[in-house]
């Protein structure tokens, strides 16, 4: 029931921000210098052709109609045709995003894969030794060096060493289990190494807490009160770091996905930008709100979920 | 039947041209015209031999991965946007057919006459689409009537096809297609892929968007969008075309282009066999190449590196011509193309009808001595290394171009040339649609871009005063200059029929046009394919999609 309601409250949150994307959009692309119909038709295109090809795609209309009109559309899931392919817009748009979410959720299990033992290793080694500057210094630095370097960097390092150098995995393309591995970590280990960070912090703080020894004065092993216990407490802060960092993993994702040729919105969203194609543009934006959205509200009801003292608001 | 050279002006896009690494994004009529040459791998260079035969195909049956950058936004050939892709040639034949020596050769129709400003085509009648449609002439009419459909807004096709003003059919495999007014590129037009025929039959059913037919080699198969298109060879294929060494079905049973925007990852795909054919550009192909481990064909494009000075900005003829003189074409050939391209410098590229290459004793050269020479005559001094007149330095100029490379490096060379010369450039580098309004806004003094033509004839398109933006607001003559005289000449040769007195038209148009010192070819580009060992029979056609139907693999 708190669930459900906390659920409704979002959803209506969630609208003025819907709406406010949807403008911010309109008006920007409709700033952008260059003309969707010169792209369409060509830059030698009869001027006339040109007219008749901008009325029939409705640009010739005032500004404010022509967002009227769009608004009016998509509150009944019309997003409208891409100028380009001519397809329906939400239908371009859903037939790519499997593959970006696809992307996005392997991405976060690279990094998860990496940052939960890290972090774990570096806590409990912090806990036994103490706080050693040099052990600090070293975790520092390794997990600083993965957040500096740009995902494209470490996709084309990948590439080269795991698929054209040794060939353990394909250069590019999204078909079957083997495609996704590179692409996953090349998204996925900038982001560990700031979940690593937040892991041995929220881990230390756990250790050594009053629960903890409750349970070690228990008997219960250090080992199960570690993975059964203390990890459980310490993944509320990694998932609130999930949901703020989702937005830029899939911007990461645009980025991935033309490295490793694989047709998510990424290469969609960049080739209708290019093209100018309007409506495309629209509503590849609007979907990628949507689903950080939807992703912000799913952590936080997962959050609750793990710690019941967690507040759904 | 003899078929005259004719005159050509084939669909080019000048400014719309963004050379996106391995994929060229917006929506440039890649076309490229062939020699059939093809080296074998095992060395940098490799034999050279002018392939006339077909190769001996495979006894097993094959299939065929061909790396491609630019996939098409739609299968239909009317909604298309893109000339010239491989898709186009694949799935439809043409009428007619753009052979290598400039002529046009038999295709669907197997002969035509001209009258004035109407065609009479004979169709062949042995052809059928993939549905098992009959070709005929209704079959073209409703083709070329549903182009110019205003519900159809249809794309590239339309501009090909001119002022299209309607087809008789005189029988069933005879039609005649009429122009008003008469139109000088009606019939090489025709060979253009955005008018290859589709069945009527998917058409009427309206599946021809999700299922493609048509008569070429290849029927259609899947299309996962943004990653692959699959084709299978069509059995019934056969073709009259002169310029194919395989007249029949095609070697390979199947071919799948895999769409690879990112050149990087295309070259990886090649080492590493992800794909057994595709094209490439720049450092990536250059390397491919050296390693001498792939097949590969050079060919020349259309495509020149176009600089282009606003006149409007810059009036004095003499600082114009010193600034082309500050610009090295070696320099910008190994240093921007990476040694894939020649110098040029005509307007006219080498492989297009009225290219004129006297031009060249005309066209300013690298000579900075020249340049010190002009700018004195101008008034101006040289103080601490830069032009200035009467103590006030020579405005900084501004140079538009695109924002992907090597556009982005080559400005940085050319602003390095020019402040060598003693003029200061500030480099605007922006995506390509922006750049283009920019340029028609007169935001530039300076612009470095590309273009390409089959026909001189599309200089009218580029330098006409009646495409001065300030004129017509979607107007490509974004040196702003006005010519009267080059105006008068562009008008001549667009009505003039006769291949030869066309020559000299555009001849003295070039010169014309190099006297204004407002634009520059600076080099012409090269292309190469590169291949697997074992890939035999590499041939482009003419528009530089690569002929699926001819390649076998051993």
């Amino acid at each position: 029931m708190r669930i459900a309601r906390f659920l409704v409250r979002r959803v209506l949150a969630a609208v003025p921000v819907v709406l406010a994307v949807v403008t911010v959009t309109f008006a920007i692309i409709h700033l952008v210098p260059g003309d969707p119909v010169q792209v369409i038709m060509g830059a030698d295109a009869d001027p006339q052709r040109i007219a008749e090809a901008r009325e029939a795609l409705g640009l010739d209309r005032p500004l404010a109609v022509q967002f009227a009109d769009y608004l009016g559309g998509a509150l009944t899931g019309d997003l409208g045709t891409s100028f380009f392919t001519r397809q329906p817009v939400l239908e371009l748009v859903l037939e790519k995003t499997p593959q970006t979410l696809q992307l996005a959720v392997a991405g976060i299990g690279a990094a998860l894969l990496i940052s939960t033992p890290l972090g774990v290793l570096a806590a409990v080694r912090t806990q036994r030794r103490g706080r050693k500057a040099g052990d600090q210094t070293a975790f520092t630095m390794w997990t600083s060096i993965l957040v500096a370097t740009p995902d494209f960097l470490i996709g084309t390092i990948l590439v080269y060493l795991f698929a054209v150098r040794w060939r353990w995995f394909p250069v590019a393309g999204s078909e079957g289990v083997p495609s996704i591995v590179l692409p996953a970590f090349a998204l996925g280990l900038s982001l560990a190494g700031i979940q690593a960070r937040v892991v041995r912090a929220s881990v230390l703080d756990s250790i050594d807490g009053p629960f903890v020894r409750t349970l070690r004065s228990a008997g219960i092993r250090e080992r199960r009160i570690l993975f059964r216990h203390v990890l459980r407490n310490a993944s509320i802060p990694v998932l609130t770091l999930l949901s703020v960092e989702f937005g830029r993993l899939l911007a990461g994702a645009l980025i991935i996905e033309n490295i490793f040729a694989r047709p998510g919105l990424g290469t969609l969203i960049v080739d209708s930008i290019s093209r100018r194609d309007l409506p495309a543009i629209q509503g590849e934006i609007l979907i990628v709100a949507v689903i950080i959205l939807v992703v912000n509200m799913a952590m936080d009801v997962q959050a609750a979920a793990i710690d019941p003292r967690v507040e759904l608001h | 039947m003899r078929h005259a050279r004719l005159p050509v002006i084939w669909l080019t896009v000048a400014l719309v041209a963004a050379a996106c690494s391995g994929g060229e994004t917006t929506e440039t009529t890649e076309t490229t015209q062939a020699g059939e040459v093809t080296t074998t791998a095992g060395g940098g260079g490799g034999e050279t031999t002018t392939t006339t035969e077909a190769p001996e195909p495979s006894a097993e049956a094959f299939s065929l991965v061909v790396g491609v950058g630019r996939e098409a936004p739609s299968l239909d050939p009317a909604l298309n946007p893109i000339c010239c892709g491989y898709e186009n040639a694949a799935l439809y034949d043409t009428l007619v057919a753009l052979l290598p020596d400039g002529t046009i050769g038999p295709s669907l129709a197997e002969s035509w006459t001209i009258d004035g400003a109407s065609i009479t085509f004979e169709l062949r009648q042995d052809v059928s689409f993939h549905d098992g449609t009959p070709f005929n002439a209704e079959a073209v009419k409703a083709y070329l009537d549903r182009v110019v459909d205003p519900a159809t807004n249809a794309a590239n096709a339309l501009n090909v096809l001119g002022p299209y003003a309607g087809s008789e059919v005189v029988d069933d495999f005879t039609i005649t297609i009429s122009w008003d007014p008469v139109y000088a590129p009606a019939l090489v037009n025709l060979a253009n892929t955005s008018l290859g025929i589709p069945s009527p039959t998917a058409t009427a059913a309206g599946t021809l968007e999700d299922h493609p037919v048509g008569t070429g080699p290849f029927e259609f198969v899947e299309w996962v969008r943004g990653d692959h298109l699959t084709l299978r060879r069509y059995d019934g294929y056969t073709t009259i075309r002169d310029d194919m060494a395989n007249k029949g079905p095609a070697y390979a049973e199947e071919v799948t282009l895999r769409y690879v925007d990112n050149a990087t990852t295309l070259a990886n795909l090649l080492e590493t066999g992800g794909v057994d054919i595709a094209g490439l550009e720049g450092p990536d192909a250059i390397r491919l190449e050296a390693a001498g481990e792939l097949g590969t064909f050079r060919y020349p494009t259309i495509f020149l590196r176009w600089f282009a000075i606003n006149t409007a900005n810059i009036t004095d003829i003499r600082v114009r011509e010193a600034i082309a003189s500050s610009i090295d074409r070696a320099g910008m050939v190994a240093a921007g193309a990476g040694g894939l391209a020649t110098p040029h410098y005509s307007t006219v590229n080498s492989l297009a009808f009225g290219y004129d290459g006297s031009v060249e004793d005309v066209v300013p050269h690298y000579d900075l001595d020249a340049v010190t020479g002009l700018m004195e005559e101008a008034g101006y001094e040289l103080i601490d290394g830069r032009w200035s007149q009467d103590g006030t330095p020579f405005p900084t100029m501004v140079l538009v171009t695109f924002s992907v490379d090597p556009y982005r490096q080559e400005a940085v060379l050319v602003q390095d040339y020019l402040r060598q010369a003693g003029f200061e450039v500030e480099i605007r580098a922006v995506e390509v649609a922006a750049a283009i309004s920019e340029v028609r806004a007169g935001n530039h003094d300076l612009y470095l871009a590309r273009y390409g033509m089959f026909d001189a004839g599309t200089l009218r398109n580029l330098f006409h005063s009646e495409n001065t933006p300030t004129v017509n607001p979607t107007g490509n003559n974004i040196t702003f200059y006005d010519d009267p005289v080059l105006d008068a000449l562009l008008e001549e040769g667009g009505q003039e029929t006769d291949p030869a007195r066309r020559i000299e038209i555009y001849s003295e148009a070039q010169r014309q046009l190099a006297s204004a010192m407002s634009t520059f070819a600076l080099y012409e580009a090269q292309a190469l394919l590169l291949f697997q060992p074992g890939v035999d029979g590499v041939a482009i056609h003419q528009d530089g999609a690569l002929k699926l139907s001819e390649l076998t693999k051993g």
